[in-house]
């Protein structure tokens, strides 16, 4: 079964070249498509292509990003996750029939809200483009709720006993009721000078209306003559089957209707509306006659119209099932019109066959948006219509459709967030689809980043949260803000980057002398343990606070501890050794001897490997004059401080 | 309903071979005969060219986007023999390694996923498969799979990136498997994998009866299956596919075509494959439930209207 058999085509005039056509996907549904082909084995001089080299974006299934449809994607998408969210819950026990047949209707009123929307919307545009985009629209959405409310009654709808009639006569009224003729017969002086005043009753006849009909009957300026008041006593009499009537078994029902359909051919044979051609006709629709069905076949306008009337007063007991063997008889009257079957037809046809999957499937290739097929099969598969339909790689009609439905969500800037929920509800594949879908999700803003962020948290996606962190942080990293960068590298605990990172800082310090981001350095809390590198960042910077706050005792034993771990980088001893100049020379001896000791071991390690790399690469780095008056310093100040050392040691020892 | 929602006139002076979104589809780059890529801002429905880059001394056949974590970084390849790797700082386009180890045309030009690094593949009318890694500090080492398609390779395909046993046993962590699915003059398919550093021909698909002028293996949608489509100068596009369980695969024609099928691409999820060429047709092909691969939206170049057609299934 194809999903879809209708192949949508789109031509393309454009002369400027015939030696091909070549094409690039975009996100979602878009192409981009551009004369031109693959490599030859030679470059060719194609004359006939040196003109306009145009690229074509080419989009489908879009209809939904309409700021209206948008609104109706939203709507329904709250009904969706209800159902799936109370069908999660009533699977362990206890009927789900009633929430099924509850959020069809929900479906259905939503549908009907927003074709009133765009009908108001139509009505009120001048521009004749947009209107006529609105109507299309609302063609649209009137087609969905005519099949839906039809499938809602034969498929998840089970009345008693089977019978239908009340719904389909329901379905019939929503769709074919003209009230606003209806309203004009009635503000007319004589109502029954209206041109459409027979017409309106017997259409109301015909829908099952009998109230109204009467209604309109009593307004006939000769209401009160006797066949006026015959016609007003049999529709008064008509036996109605309905939801309140289910005290009553069909078999009595069938009885009743029985004997009032008898009277009324009673009447009309013994010719009681003679006189009155109308009443006549009325009567003769009572009576359930044949022919004058087709007589009216204008007003009934459609073969499903003319269905549900004649089982009015042919069959008022009919089942749903047995729908089907009536339908062909009013085929056959409006094939002789210039009507032809459209697609439409085939759907309500097929579904009154209780063909399910034809229904989808021929639904799927009508709507050029997958919201229809999607959320029908949802409903059907809760209710158990649809038995496991399954895909080649294992997946039921029912996610095949909806990944179909979130996808053509996912290009859209505002409606991806919807796409994301279905996705959610379709366990075998909604899970990939969406890693991949994420992760090719255009990051504008920091906020749209952090969005994605949690939808992978929440769902646990640990690689795609990587991805995002270290896309935005690279970004900021090549637009030189180290600060924001850092915060997204910690954010997805990515050691390499925080690396980088945290060595830009450093050389940031060693070229400037201070730090920049010193908020985020401050803070970094257990973060900084990530990479070595950032701790070293971490605990040097504290060295600094130490140092700052005068604690030079502490400041002291850090510096020396940074060299002592090898936790600083070799390339970044020299300028920790630098800092402990001032240290050595402070008032206080701060440093004891066997420090010192340490101290004067790291220097000659890093004097010793800068005379190897020195004699490996003559051009390699050496001391800078700087440096070495650096170092200079720094030997005397060690020196100095041992000799302190000794001393105040060995006074100690002493005492 | 298919429409042109716009169209980019991209004021190349010779014919256009390829085509190239970024990651996130917001720049779109182009490159042609004419030997320049450019490079154009798709966002909202503008198209504004915002760079033009030159370097090649020959048509420009095919372009790649890497991973936006590397930066913006674009790959292409030439007739001139070379692969170009640019890159994009503050706004300015420069070359960032230029690769020219291949004694013919280099016809295709493509990123391994993400997660292996910054790897690319190239294949050349020399018969060749160079595949390029950059190591992180700016150097790149290649490594050359020699005569891996007599006459020439046409096109190259990474295989997306599935850690092995991430699907069936999550415990039984080894190390991802590079592969690359290539195809050639010699009208064949190969599918190569990483070994030790090494690469090696894992497989030989024989389908086609013409050049082979394109290699699409789709992206992972979580399962052990994989699947490659190619097309070829036979008119015949393949979809072949493997269980995940052995070294076996079996193949399907899609489709044939009125002529020669020059392109095929996947969607981002794997369930839509565009194949275009000479017919000047893009169609859209789709797997249903029941396993056949059907048409579902035609793009054509010719005279006429929007219309519907269908088609029996």
């Amino acid at each position: 079964m194809a999903e879809r058999e209708k192949v949508y085509c789109q031509t393309i005039y454009d002369p400027a070249c015939t030696a091909g056509l070549q094409s690039t996907w975009g996100f979602g549904n878009q192409l981009f498509v551009f004369p031109g082909r693959k490599p030859t084995l030679y470059p060719e001089n194609q004359l006939h292509c040196r003109r306009l080299q145009e690229i074509r974006e080419v989009r489908w299934d879009i209809d939904l990003y309409h700021p209206v449809m948008r609104k109706l994607v939203n709507e329904s998408h709250n009904i969706f996750v209800m159902l799936q969210k109370h069908a999660a819950e009533k699977a362990v026990g206890g009927s789900i029939h009633p929430l099924i047949l509850k959020s069809s209707r929900q479906y259905i009123a939503v549908l009907i809200a927003y074709s009133d929307e765009l009908k108001k919307l139509a009505d009120a545009t001048i521009d004749e483009d947009k209107k006529e985009n609105y109507l299309d629209l609302l063609r649209l959405l009137k087609m969905s709720e005519l099949i839906w409310s039809l499938c809602e009654i034969l498929f998840l709808d089970s009345p008693a006993g089977g019978l239908v009639i009340t719904q389909l006569l329901d379905w019939i009224r929503i769709h074919f009721t003209d009230e606003e003729t209806i309203l004009q017969i009635l503000q007319e002086d004589r109502p029954d000078s209206h041109q459409f005043y027979w017409d309106s009753v017997y259409r109301l006849v015909l829908q099952g209306q009998i109230d109204h009909a009467r209604r309109l009957l009593s307004k006939h300026t000769a209401a009160y003559s006797d066949n006026f008041q015959s016609i007003d006593d049999l529709l008064k009499r008509m036996p109605i089957f309905s939801q309140m009537s289910r005290g009553h078994s069909v078999a009595e029902f069938d009885m009743k209707w029985r004997h009032w359909q008898d009277d009324a051919q009673r009447r009309l044979e013994e010719q009681e509306f003679a006189s009155n051609k109308q009443l006549r006709t009325i009567c003769r629709i009572l009576a359930g006659e044949e022919a004058v069905f087709t007589e009216l076949q204008d007003i009934c306008g459609t073969w499903y119209h003319m269905l549900v009337s004649k089982m009015l007063y042919q069959h008022p007991t009919v089942k749903a099932i047995d729908l089907q063997y009536y339908v062909q008889s009013c085929l056959d009257v409006y094939r002789n019109s210039q009507q032809r079957l459209g697609e439409l037809d085939n759907i309500l046809l097929v579904a009154l066959e209780f063909d399910i999957h034809q229904v989808i499937k021929e639904s799927s290739s009508m709507f050029s948006n997958w919201w229809f097929v999607a959320h029908l099969t949802d409903l059907l598969q809760h209710c158990g219509q649809l038995e496991a339909h399954k895909l080649q790689y294992g997946s039921n009609l029912r996610e095949f459709l909806l990944l179909d439905y979130a996808s053509s969500l996912m290009s859209n800037k505002s409606l991806w967030v919807v796409g994301v929920s279905y996705l959610d509800h379709c366990p075998e594949f909604g899970r990939h689809y969406l890693e991949n879908f994420i992760e090719n999700m255009p990051i504008e803003t920091e906020r749209k980043a952090q969005k994605l962020l949690n939808i992978c948290k929440e769902r646990n996606m640990t690689e795609q949260a990587r991805s995002i962190c270290k896309v935005v942080g690279m970004r900021h990293l090549n637009n030189k803000r180290l600060g924001a960068a850092l915060t997204w590298f910690l954010r997805s605990k990515d050691v390499a980057f925080a690396t980088v990172i945290a060595e830009k800082f450093l050389l940031e310090y060693s070229e400037s002398g201070s730090f920049t981001n010193l908020d985020l350095i401050d803070n970094l809390g257990p973060s900084m343990l990530l990479s070595n590198r950032l701790t070293f960042l971490g605990k040097y910077r504290e060295f600094h606070k130490l140092y700052e706050d005068g604690d030079f005792f502490a400041a002291g034993s850090l510096l020396l501890s940074l060299l002592d771990s090898r936790l600083a980088p070799k390339e970044f001893w020299l300028t920790l050794l630098k800092d402990a100049i001032p240290l050595l020379e402070a008032r206080e001896l701060i440093f004891s001897s066997s420090d010192t000791y340490q101290l004067m071991h790291c220097l000659e390690e890093l004097t010793k490997e800068f005379d190897v790399m020195k004699q490996k690469d003559g051009k390699r780095r050496s001391f800078s004059e700087h440096e070495k008056e650096k170092l200079d310093l720094l030997k005397l100040g060690l020196t100095r401080n041992l000799s302190r050392a000794i001393v105040t040691e060995g006074s100690i020892k002493l005492s | 309903m298919v429409s042109v929602i716009n169209s980019i006139d991209t004021a190349h002076e010779d014919m256009i071979h390829d085509a190239q979104l970024d990651y996130y589809g917001t720049k779109l780059a182009t490159c042609s005969s004419d030997k320049t890529i450019k490079i154009f801002d798709v966002k909202d429905g503008q198209q504004t060219l915002i760079n033009e880059l030159q370097g090649h001394d020959g048509p420009v056949w095919q372009l790649a986007w890497a991973h936006p974590m590397f930066g913006n970084l674009i790959a292409s390849c030439s007739y001139d023999r070379k692969v170009i790797i640019w890159k994009e700082t503050n706004g300015t386009w420069g070359k960032l390694y230029e690769y020219t180890n291949h004694d013919s045309s280099v016809n295709s030009v493509i990123f391994a996923p993400q997660e292996f690094g910054l790897v690319l593949a190239c294949g050349s009318s020399d018969g060749s498969i160079s595949i390029i890694s950059s190591s992180g500090d700016g150097s790149w080492t290649a490594k050359k799979i020699n005569n891996a398609h007599s006459i020439g390779c046409n096109a190259v395909s990474f295989a997306p990136y599935v850690s092995p046993g991430a699907l069936l046993d999550p415990y039984n962590k080894q190390t991802p498997v590079k592969r690359i699915v290539s195809g050639g003059c010699d009208n064949l398919v190969k599918i190569w994998r990483e070994e030790e550093g090494e690469w090696k021909e894992e497989k030989k698909l024989e389908g086609h009866s013409d050049w082979v002028r394109d290699v699409a293996w789709a992206p992972s949608i979580g399962l052990p299956r994989s699947t490659i489509a190619s097309c070829s100068q036979d008119f015949r596009v393949i979809i072949w596919t493997n269980d995940g369980t052995g070294n076996d695969w079996s193949h399907k024609i899609l489709h044939k075509f009125n002529d020669v099928v020059w392109h095929l691409s996947w969607s981002i999820t794997g369930n839509i494959l565009a194949c275009s060429g000479g017919d000047n047709k893009v169609s859209l092909w789709k797997e249903t439930l029941e396993g056949q691969w059907v048409c579902i939206s035609d793009v054509n170049k010719g005279q006429g209207q929007v219309t519907d057609k269908s088609i029996s299934s």
